[in-house]
């Protein structure tokens, strides 16, 4: 009985550990369309961490490419708007295949706009020239089946005397 | 074994990440800000990034670093891979003098976007990758030397 317990309790916790992210993955509907040539569904997640002073930050994602081989593998956006300071949810960008004989691909993220707020002010974000743009391994995001970009809330939303603006201190983890 | 037992160590693995982990952060500035406005000419930025290995317990090997401002400047990054100890940094700077708004513009190599440009620095670890980055706005040269309380 207790080996059956910590035998669950250890799997589910090896399930949530790698990566040192452990929010909710919901967000959009995860469902895509089934390919068996293609592989494996895996998901690209945008997670906000270290939220600072920030009681909202609400990002509008413009559009999501995941290129490898010369080919764009996914460029559906799930989620159109997120909010970044809800810290417990790692919200659904896109999924993609997995193709068997691909390793490296590159996530691209751009963002329409967006608005941040604290206790005292709200702000709307100049995230217009803003690409994320970054290499990642299929292999690393197939063992947990996701890829999460966690958006450091604090330091990424930065007032200037030309306005607040989006400029993008991350982590891909897997 | 209690189940409270049996809680704690899952806690303690789920929190602890992969074995041999790898963890990064980097701090990368123009001029001491992250974002910085150059309102006159000639002007001489410094760019700085700060790389640390954030294990708390580990060390953490680089295997690979890109800054295409850097690249482009000739300012060398530390050859890859290499490994800091826990709580080690290192650090990397190189300075440029722009003339006017037009060479400010074009340090951004064509990515530029209402009159500003961000450089990025990047590092890929086993783990994933990090992203720091700064934000330089080109003001135009017709504004320079004019007072902030004449500007429009």
């Amino acid at each position: 009985m207790n080996r059956t317990i910590l035998s669950a309790a250890l799997g589910l916790a090896l399930a949530a550990g790698c990566g040192r992210h452990s929010a909710s993955v919901t967000g959009a509907a995860d469902s895509v369309p089934p390919n068996e040539n293609a592989g494996p569904s895996l998901n690209l997640r945008l997670l906000g961490v270290d939220r600072g002073d920030w009681m909202s930050a609400r990002m509008r994602i413009q559009a999501v490419q995941v290129k490898g081989g010369g080919k764009v593998l996914a460029d559906a956006v799930k989620t159109p708007e997120v909010e970044l300071a809800q810290m417990d949810q790692a919200w659904l960008v896109t999924s993609f295949p997995a193709p068997p004989d691909m390793d490296d691909v590159e996530f691209v993220v751009s963002f329409a706009g967006g608005a941040v707020a604290n206790g005292r002010a709200s702000f709307d974000v100049d995230a217009r020239c803003q690409t994320l743009r970054i290499a990642g391994k299929l292999s690393r995001a197939a063992q947990r089946g996701h890829a999460v970009i966690q958006l450091d809330l604090a330091r990424s939303f930065v007032p200037s005397s030309a306005g607040m603006m989006l400029v993008p201190h991350f982590q891909l983890v897997y | 074994m209690q189940k409270s037992t049996i809680a704690a160590a899952a806690a303690a693995i789920a929190l602890s990440g992969s074995a041999g982990a790898h963890e990064f952060a980097c701090e990368k500035t123009v001029e001491g800000e992250i974002v910085h406005v150059v309102e006159n000419y000639p002007a001489t930025l410094h760019f700085k990034v700060v790389l640390t290995n954030t294990h708390p317990t580990d060390k953490s090997t680089a295997l690979a670093v890109h800054d295409d401002l850097f690249a482009r400047l000739g300012a060398p990054l530390a050859p890859v891979p290499f490994t800091l100890d826990v709580g080690q940094s290192v650090e990397f700077s190189t300075t440029v003098t722009v003339q006017n708004d037009a060479e400010c513009m074009r340090l951004s190599r064509g990515q530029s976007c209402s009159r500003s440009f961000d450089e990025a620095f990047q590092v890929v670890f086993d783990g994933g990758v990090a992203q720091c980055a700064v934000r330089v706005v080109c003001m135009r040269d017709e504004l320079a030397g004019v007072g902030k309380e004449d500007r429009p």
